[in-house]
């Protein structure tokens, strides 16, 4: 019985693990940004695709690694 | 960056028939005046801009600082890029081949601090070795696993003083970056022969590795400046609500960092197409669709 118990718990640990590993996968899904005007440009021609734009400074008010 | 429109899920799946592009304001000169001409061209370049464009680079819909000035909301955004993209014929078939690299390691770090995302520097002794590594990486950083969730760049062994432990004069350095972007850390080394399959998983080991720190605004901003740091901008901040436009956006600091005195290595790298007055013009095309997101959104 006790055994029983104890296999039951570490399974679903183990269960709750894959989950969490997925779906913190699944949740940092992002856009595939190019980084320069000039890359993007190159592949819109190439591919025919319209070009969702966005630019921001990597700084706020000249303290870096935030948007 | 607006979180409330492009962290949402479909955002993200109607991009996927796009093609996105993300410029660092006040980074490159060319790339200014390009985003001058899609907002307010008479005005200072603010912060940040947005737009959508056709594959020449035309305007589609009016440019705004962010998508919340042209959009209702997120499933307004998707709707209308949905018909822009079937307009075009774009159903996302099609991924690039090249690898999406940031210029320099010193501003890709920032950008990786910035998405806290880790960090792919493509190492190699001259333009013909990074390429082809660089090439040998893009399939990888365009699957749909990856797509979006590290930053990339190349550069040679000179370039790599600001990351720890790193040390190699060519291959693949995944690194983790600082909190302000201004440095970083090795977390794993991979060889110039190493394969597709060994640069995904290694890809998706970093991305597992990571565990950014994550303060609020405010708190970044405190921090950043109790700890002397002051990023150099390629050209003046110009934004009217940043206390140093007005005094100039290069009056320094105790430590400074970003770009270095003199030319920025991407200046005058806009060939591609962008030709100044010719951006936000309004199109000359008969088709009706196209005039109605004209009216609509200009």
């Amino acid at each position: 019985m006790r055994n029983t118990l104890m296999l039951a718990v570490v399974c679903s640990f183990a269960m709750i693990a894959i989950i969490s590993a997925n779906s913190a996968f699944a949740e940092t899904d992002g856009i595939g940004w190019i980084p320069t005007w000039k890359q993007a440009i190159s592949e819109a021609s190439k591919a025919h695709k319209p070009i969702l734009l966005v630019a921001a400074a990597p700084q706020c008010a000249g303290v870096s690694g935030i948007w | 960056m607006d979180e409330r429109f492009l962290s949402k899920p479909n955002v993200i799946k109607a991009s996927r028939d796009f093609v996105c592009v993300r410029m660092m304001t006040y980074e490159s000169a060319s790339e200014a005046q390009l985003l001058k001409t899609l907002w307010r061209p008479d005005a200072p370049l603010e912060n940040t801009v947005f737009a959508i464009l056709d594959p020449d680079g035309r305007s589609i819909v009016r440019g705004g600082r962010s998508p919340q000035m042209v959009f209702r909301d997120a499933d307004d955004m998707t709707t209308h890029m949905n018909e822009i993209a079937r307009y075009y014929g774009s159903n996302g078939d099609s991924v690039p081949k090249a690898l999406p690299t940031v210029d320099t390691v010193r501003l890709a770090v920032d950008v990786a601090a910035c998405d806290k995302r880790p960090l792919v520097i493509v190492v190699g002794q001259n333009d013909q070795e990074r390429k082809q590594l660089a090439a040998r990486l893009a399939p990888s950083a365009w699957s749909e696993p990856l797509i979006g969730k590290l930053v990339y760049t190349t550069g040679s062994g000179t370039d790599l003083s600001i990351i720890k432990n790193a040390n190699r004069s060519s291959g693949y350095i995944f690194a983790a970056p600082g909190l302000f972007g201004t440095d970083g850390t090795a977390l794993m080394h991979l060889s110039p022969s190493a394969s597709q399959i060994d640069l995904s998983a290694a890809s998706k080991q970093a991305i597992g590795m990571y565990q950014p720190q994550v303060l609020s605004h405010h708190d970044h901003v405190r921090a950043g400046r109790q700890n002397g740091v002051q990023w150099q901008s390629a050209i003046p901040v110009s934004d009217p609500h940043d206390p140093r436009s007005s005094g100039g956006a290069q009056n320094g600091g105790p430590v400074v960092f970003g770009h270095p005195p003199g030319p920025h290595p991407s200046a005058g790298r806009l060939g591609g197409g962008f030709s100044g007055g010719s951006y936000g013009a309004p199109y000359g095309s008969p088709s009706t669709r196209r005039q109605t997101y004209i009216q609509e959104f200009r």
